[in-house]
């Protein structure tokens, strides 16, 4: 789980309001209420902004509030140790002209996490995306170009067996920008990792995803549905004051090949200063698309900076942006 | 699947939230019989922290200030069989992020690093971490005494987080007791 749990979907055309991602939002907030005044328990509430200026060479300089939410979790135990957790995160995007209930979730944990049942709308275990984001980054894996989506509606079971860890997911292929509607395009996702060394320096996992989806659930427009079936093999490494992660994946879409390639580079240069790179590139529909990306991020008391150059490829087409954000996390347990 | 943590490291603030991504792993190493674990939060009141702080002089880090975690390691009968607890503390680049282990008679048995990116990674070696283990926790006065090597930020970090640790469990937890 990344160290603020938010994914973010590709910015939607136009502006919606999802009635059923503030009215979940109500639910969690009076059931989390109920149960915490019984069980005198703390919950975590942490708010984030991404505000975000960039500039490409049509000379088009944009300044916007990237992505903003709001989440609140709590942990509710019995004699035995933690059964429930429960999660929600409130997300805006695009100056708020998109909203949504991004992740919703009941966890009901098995002993020591040998195995977790999650039900709601939550990460798929797919690759990458199953323990990292890129949604308040400067570049993105390679989820907007061939899977689409990092959150979904269903049921998955998790868990750690000593260095084993493992996920499999039953969603409803929807994404999380629109409410839940039966029956579902659905969609099997699964992951199975390995991690190694005593702070888990290295871990690798195998994955799989096979059914269908909306790939154009952040549109806006009228669904289309695709038919998937995808591998992926991802590796995150991280020895000390550097961390890399890479991840490959090849199937197909509607009976086309697809793969594309992922990686990353995050170097702590001097204290508060880190240097990152990456790049990606992913062949999907018979089009090639890709970019690499260069910059630097410094973590003040207050703000988190990031800036970088990035070169964009998309069918024949190239592009360069500049870009700037300024970000801002708070989070508080009462 | 529970823990969590928000540190300054990369994606926050000065914010040091503890803890942490993949809990179970750690805990199994440590408490290899434990069934289950139960997370613990003790509120810090002013008058406690001014004590903790006053102890081990030096400020409890924002985001530590007003809660107290820990977690009870579980036995197969549901008795509590030892206690863990993550700590994270100020390092040069970023958080040093650290996890250890107590015994049922309050004695430190184990300790793993879980993340940091300092540029001396000594602290992450065993020589260093296996000084550690058989001390009370009401010896926390001790603690520092028990190095004698090069200081840098990673070594200090784990020193300070683990005095810092051992006071505020034997203020928080067992005083109450």
């Amino acid at each position: 789980m990344a160290a603020f749990t938010s994914r973010r979907a590709e910015a939607p055309k136009g502006t919606r309001w999802s009635a059923e991602g503030i009215g979940g939002t109500l639910i969690l907030l009076i059931l989390l209420l109920i149960n915490g005044v019984r069980a005198g328990a703390s919950w975590n509430l942490s708010a984030d902004g991404d505000v975000r200026i960039t500039a490409d060479d049509h000379n088009d300089i944009e300044l916007k509030l990237y992505a903003a939410g709001i989440s609140l979790r709590k942990v509710l135990s019995d004699s035995m140790g933690d059964r429930f957790i429960f999660f929600g995160l409130l997300e805006g995007h695009d100056n708020l002209s998109d909203l949504m209930l991004h992740e919703l979730y009941a966890t009901y944990k098995g002993p020591m996490g040998k195995w977790n049942v999650t039900a709601g709308r939550f990460g798929l275990p797919f690759g990458l995306i199953t323990n990292y984001t890129t949604s308040r980054v400067m570049y993105d894996s390679l989820y907007p170009q061939i899977l689409r989506m990092e959150i979904d509606n269903g049921v998955k079971v998790t868990g750690v067996i000593g260095d084993v860890d493992y996920g499999l997911s039953v969603t409803l292929g929807q994404g999380p920008h629109d409410a839940p509607e039966l029956p579902g395009e659905n969609l099997v996702s699964g992951r199975i990792g390995l991690t190694r060394g005593d702070s888990g320096e290295i871990s690798f996992g195998v994955s799989s995803a096979a059914g269908r989806t909306r790939m154009t659930h952040h549109t806006g427009i009228p669904h289309m549905r695709h038919k998937l079936l995808l591998v992926a093999f991802d590796v995150t490494y991280e020895p000390g004051h550097w961390i890399t992660r890479m991840e490959f994946q090849a199937g197909e879409i509607n009976n086309r090949n697809v793969f594309g390639g992922f990686g990353m580079i995050d170097y702590a240069v001097f204290p508060r200063w880190n240097m990152n790179a990456a790049a990606n590139i992913a062949y999907s529909d018979r089009s090639t698309s890709g970019y690499g990306y260069i910059g630097a991020e410094y973590t003040g008391s207050m703000f988190t900076f990031r800036g970088g150059y990035k070169y964009d490829y998309s069918n024949d087409q190239e592009g360069h942006v500049l870009s700037f954000q300024i970000y801002r996390l708070v989070s508080y347990l009462f | 699947m529970t823990g969590w943590c928000l540190s300054g490291t990369s994606q926050a603030q000065d914010v040091y939230l503890c803890v942490w991504r993949n809990p179970e792993r750690t805990m199994t190493r440590i408490f290899p019989d434990a069934r289950d674990y139960r997370t613990v939060t003790v509120p810090i009141s002013d008058h406690e922290r001014e004590t903790i702080e006053s102890i081990i002089k030096a400020d409890i880090l924002p985001g530590q200030r007003e809660q107290f975690q820990y977690f009870e390691m579980i036995g197969k009968s549901g008795e509590i069989i030892g206690y863990i607890i993550a700590v994270t503390q100020k390092g040069l680049f970023g958080a040093v992020e650290f996890v250890f282990g107590l015994d049922t008679g309050y004695t430190v048995v184990d300790l793993y690093i879980q993340r940091a990116r300092e540029r001396d990674q000594y602290f992450k070696k065993r020589e260093f971490l296996d000084l550690f283990p058989g001390v009370k926790v009401t010896q926390a006065a001790t603690v520092k005494g028990r190095y004698s090597g090069l200081e840098t930020p990673g070594t200090n970090a784990v020193l300070n987080g683990m005095v810092k640790a051992l006071v505020s469990f034997e203020r928080l937890v067992l005083h109450k007791k």
